[in-house]
């Protein structure tokens, strides 16, 4: 294990807390006896669309943003901040073509 | 994790996806018009209004509702009277025989009275009525394949293919994101990685929803058979005195309101909802068996069925149900998501929605899968974590 996986955030954070977030949601609705348990739960287990949602529209964005760069009018977004923030990133850091994760 | 393991899990959950991926995706879409089968019921219902009455109004007696299904179909046997906890309706189940019944739960067919008047709004026949139609055409597809018992026992195992799917992918998830930001889709460097990294971070969002839907589905298919083992323990032994009679004739059963009167005051504090008339699969052939409910979120959904003797109208015995049943009980609305109002059967839409995109874009993954997808294990033991979705790659 690398020094930057040792110090990188646990892969199963998120999709913990959304876990948990979603049992929660199922169970407010069940077992709570007022209106609040039923807010709460429709809070809570909407969470999972939006965060698909959301992550398709980050995505879009940052190929758009890529693509821009492509044309010349954005260098510093191909180079900056659009490659800090990962999505710009060759697949999980350079090394798909190596095990094959495009599929041929 | 171990090159050796990644690859296991990778085999299981190649294989475990494929053999329910196009069941899951049936029940899926047919499971979502049911999200919303009362309002599709409504579209398509042509039925008059109810009769207008006040809060307080006091319910129609059940017996001589009873009395005109029996006039309509005199060769038939009455099977039970649901009492319509959303609709002011009372419904009369009626069949050729018990025994037809049993053999043929299908030949059953009801008549609709106004709760409030007794009076009768529908007759669709035999072989009409609840048979036919969008919704139930839906439900017996997503139910039992028209397979009956064995269709649902098969649907069953299915659900719990599912199951060791989630578990083989989400063993999967931790080697796979371990250098990827949670969340990401890579878009624009093949046509693939949109749809692994879509794939995953559904697996990943809604794995609970997935899981806890998966395994009450499954609990749903064996409840015939959880129901029949029931019978034939505690039942049975509850009706072991009057083992040996002649069961009652028709004229010799109380009247449907006697019943009901003795299921309240046996269960003040629930809501009779059903009677089902002596001779059925569950229940007793000297009992008219009354099933009621709590009015809680949680009670409502948790059912208690009393023994009332069909000749006398005494309580026998309102019946434990066992943990296996209160269990079934429960994982019910936890499958339907029916118990949230509207806004949570939207919400249940979405998650299936996103289930059907998961399933899709696995078989999208499985089917565009090419000669260099395998992963020779030296590259996985140095880099489990750039490994792209080992169960779609590794074990390929």
């Amino acid at each position: 294990m690398t020094g930057r996986n040792e110090w990188a955030p646990s892969p199963w954070r998120w999709p913990g807390l959304l876990a948990a977030a979603t049992m929660l949601g199922l169970l407010g609705a069940l077992l709570g006896q007022h209106a609040a348990w039923l807010w709460m739960s429709w809070g809570l287990l909407v969470l999972p669309p939006i965060v698909v949602v959301a992550a398709v529209a980050r995505a879009g964005r940052l190929a758009r943003r890529r693509r821009a760069g492509h044309r010349g009018r954005g260098r510093k977004v191909e180079g900056g901040k659009g490659r800090r923030r990962g999505s710009s990133l060759p697949p999980a850091g350079g090394s798909s073509s190596r095990i094959g994760i495009e599929g041929g | 994790m171990s090159a050796r393991a990644i690859r296991l899990w990778a085999w299981t959950h190649k294989w475990t996806s494929l053999v329910c991926t196009l069941f899951l995706l049936m029940l899926c879409v047919t499971g979502l018009p049911l999200i919303f089968h009362e309002e599709i019921d409504g579209w398509l219902n042509d039925d008059p209004p109810y009769a207008e009455a006040g809060p307080d109004a006091a319910p129609a007696p059940l017996a001589p509702m009873v009395a005109q299904a029996q006039d309509r179909y005199p060769a038939e046997t009455v099977i039970s009277v649901f009492i319509d906890d959303d609709e002011p309706r009372v419904l009369v189940s009626m069949a050729p025989s018990w025994d037809a019944f049993m053999d043929a739960p299908r030949s059953r067919h009801w008549l609709a009275f106004d709760a409030h008047t007794g009076a009768l709004r529908q007759d669709p026949g035999p072989g009409g009525g609840s048979r036919s139609g969008f919704i139930p055409f839906m439900l017996r597809l997503h139910e039992d394949l028209f397979a009956g018992l064995w269709g649902a026992l098969f649907l069953g195992a299915m659900g719990l293919v599912f199951l060791a799917a989630l578990v083989s992918g989400t063993v999967l998830y931790a080697p796979f994101m371990r250098r990827l930001r949670f969340g990401t889709i890579r878009i624009g460097w093949s046509p693939r990685l949109p749809w692994l990294d879509l794939h995953t971070l559904i697996g990943a969002v809604a794995l609970a929803w997935m899981a806890v839907v998966g395994f009450t589905g499954a609990l749903n298919e064996i409840s015939t058979p959880l129901f029949a083992l029931w019978q034939r323990g505690d039942v049975q032994a509850i009706v072991a005195p009057w083992r040996g009679q002649a069961a009652p004739s028709h004229a010799e059963v109380i009247s449907p309101d006697t019943a009901l009167r003795t299921a309240h005051e046996a269960m003040p504090e629930m809501r009779v909802i059903s009677l089902v008339y002596p001779g059925g699969r569950i229940g007793s052939p000297f009992h008219v068996m009354a099933w009621a409910k709590g009015d809680t979120p949680l009670t409502s959904r948790l059912f208690s069925p009393a023994l009332i003797d069909a000749r006398t109208g005494a309580l026998t015995a309102v019946v434990r149900m066992p943990w296996y049943l209160r269990a079934l009980e429960v994982s019910r609305p936890l499958h339907f998501g029916d118990y949230g109002g509207w806004p949570l059967r939207l919400i249940w839409a979405a998650l299936d929605g996103l289930t059907i995109l998961l399933l899709v874009s696995g078989l999208y993954l499985w089917l565009s899968r090419g000669p260099r997808a395998g992963v020779r294990p030296s590259n996985a033991a140095a880099a489990p974590g750039e490994t792209a979705a080992p169960g779609h790659q590794a074990a390929e």
